[in-house]
């Protein structure tokens, strides 16, 4: 997960730390941009088209339906959380936006995935790669390497099955 | 009204070898990026328009529509829902995926890379084989009508399902369904049935048949001026390669034969999900 770090307690410090140091907002109440939130890794700051988009969508539009620059956008997805990946100011990636109507479903898994994307810049699909699960698929088959349906889902109840987060 | 005005025709004439084409009538979804030199969006249009020769009539249009943008992308969805969608949330979620499943076409212009296509993906454009398994990719601009990469007789394969191999607690069968059924006019598989079965074990059979003749009868083929018979025989092989998942290989040898290829979980522990 952390290439160049091969000692386990310096990994624990960074992960520990990045939780400790995470700063939430209300997502839903949030309409600063995804650029300005930080939500383009560090190698999508340099796609001029994907930071013009990102910088015509607001926070909230992770969450909910939104009024775009551009138009309406339809947001049926349940996410409970997105953090930030990146920093176009230079300052810390800290920020984590909740999903505040599905808060009483927030559990130390998601808050430990949230602090993940802050700490490794990586959206879901590369965290998953990084964490040794298998692409989504689309049928209820369990998959016995990781047993769990589908992205990001897929990554907290992972984290929780290891050991790695409390059931709540 | 809002409905009738959320139709939008596009009227604007192709270039080249299609400059009298028709494209087909699409119905506006999400817009993501509309800012010169840069154009995302999203459309849908009928299942049965989603053939070479309309696809490229449709590319043609939103290229002498949005004349001088150098960077454009158009998804093309079979649902209208599906293209009102979000496509770029940061959490890949169940959702995403059922909605790219939706996306059989895009096109994308690329003035920078010199790069004009279409890629059409009968499977979607979420797959657990990848993005645009089984489908193909036009450049454009092109000089004749386009060819399709499946085929039955004259028609393109529009759209597939996952393929995923039949099993159920305590068997997973492996054998050869061949079935019988009518294409219809509108691309559809109609009276689809299985006219011989063989299976090992033998009580598989009818698992297999079922699956068989469920996955035909999805199958999505380009429109035609009649109904035309089809007599496909479906081989299903456990192949002990491949790892344990519902990821199915499948080969065509159409229009006779397909053989899926899968190892199934032993699937004695299925009803605890």
């Amino acid at each position: 997960l952390f290439p160049g770090t091969h000692d386990p307690g310096t990994a624990l410090s960074s992960v520990y730390a990045a939780v400790s140091q995470q700063i939430p907002f209300d997502g839903l109440q949030s309409n600063i941009s995804q650029y300005d939130a930080g939500f383009l890794s560090v190698a999508d700051l340099s796609d001029p088209a994907k930071v013009k988009m990102f910088q015509g969508a607001p926070v909230c539009g992770q969450f909910i339906s939104y009024r775009g620059l551009y138009g309406s956008v339809h947001v049926t997805n349940k996410v409970w959380a997105a953090s930030q990946i990146s920093s176009p100011d230079g300052g810390p990636v800290t920020d984590v936006y909740i999903n505040t109507r599905l808060a009483n479903g927030l559990s130390q898994a998601t808050v430990l995935h949230e602090a993940l994307h802050n700490l490794t810049g990586a959206y879901d699909a590369d965290l998953e790669t990084l964490l040794g699960l298998s692409p989504p698929d689309l049928h209820d088959v369990p998959n016995p390497n990781t047993d769990c349906p589908i992205g990001s889902i897929c990554i907290s109840d992972l984290l929780q099955k290891k050991g790695c987060s409390g059931p709540n | 009204m809002r409905t009738l005005t959320a139709f939008c025709l596009a009227l604007f004439a192709g270039a080249g070898a299609f400059a009298q084409c028709r494209p087909p009538r699409y119905q506006a979804g999400a817009i993501f990026l509309d800012s010169a030199p840069y154009l995302v969006r999203s459309i849908s249009i009928p299942l049965r328009d989603f053939v070479p020769s309309s696809l490229v009539c449709l590319a043609a249009s939103f290229k002498e529509r949005y004349r001088g943008r150098g960077s454009i992308t158009v998804n093309i969805f079979s649902s209208h829902k599906a293209a009102q969608k979000s496509l770029f949330g940061q959490e890949s979620t169940r959702e995403t995926v059922e909605t790219l499943t939706q996306m059989h076409a895009r096109y994308v212009l690329d003035a920078a890379k010199h790069e004009e296509f279409v890629e059409i993906m009968p499977l979607g454009a979420s797959s657990a084989l990848g993005a645009g398994a089984y489908g193909f990719r036009i450049d454009l601009p092109v000089a004749a009508p386009p060819s399709c990469g499946l085929r039955i007789g004259s028609r393109c394969m529009i759209a597939l399902q996952q393929f995923s191999y039949p099993h159920e607690p305590g068997s997973k069968p492996s054998g050869r369904v061949t079935l019988a059924g009518t294409i219809a006019r509108d691309g559809g598989v109609r009276h689809v049935r299985a006219v011989k079965t063989e299976s090992v074990p033998a009580g598989g059979g009818d698992l297999l048949a079922h699956a068989a003749v469920q996955d035909l009868s999805n199958w999505r083929l380009e429109p035609g001026p009649r109904e035309e018979a089809i007599r496909i025989t479906y081989s299903y092989v456990i192949d002990r390669k491949l790892q344990y998942d519902d990821t199915s290989l499948v080969d065509f040898a159409l229009p006779n034969e397909v053989t899926i290829r899968g190892n199934p979980l032993d699937c004695q522990h299925c009803g605890a999900r």
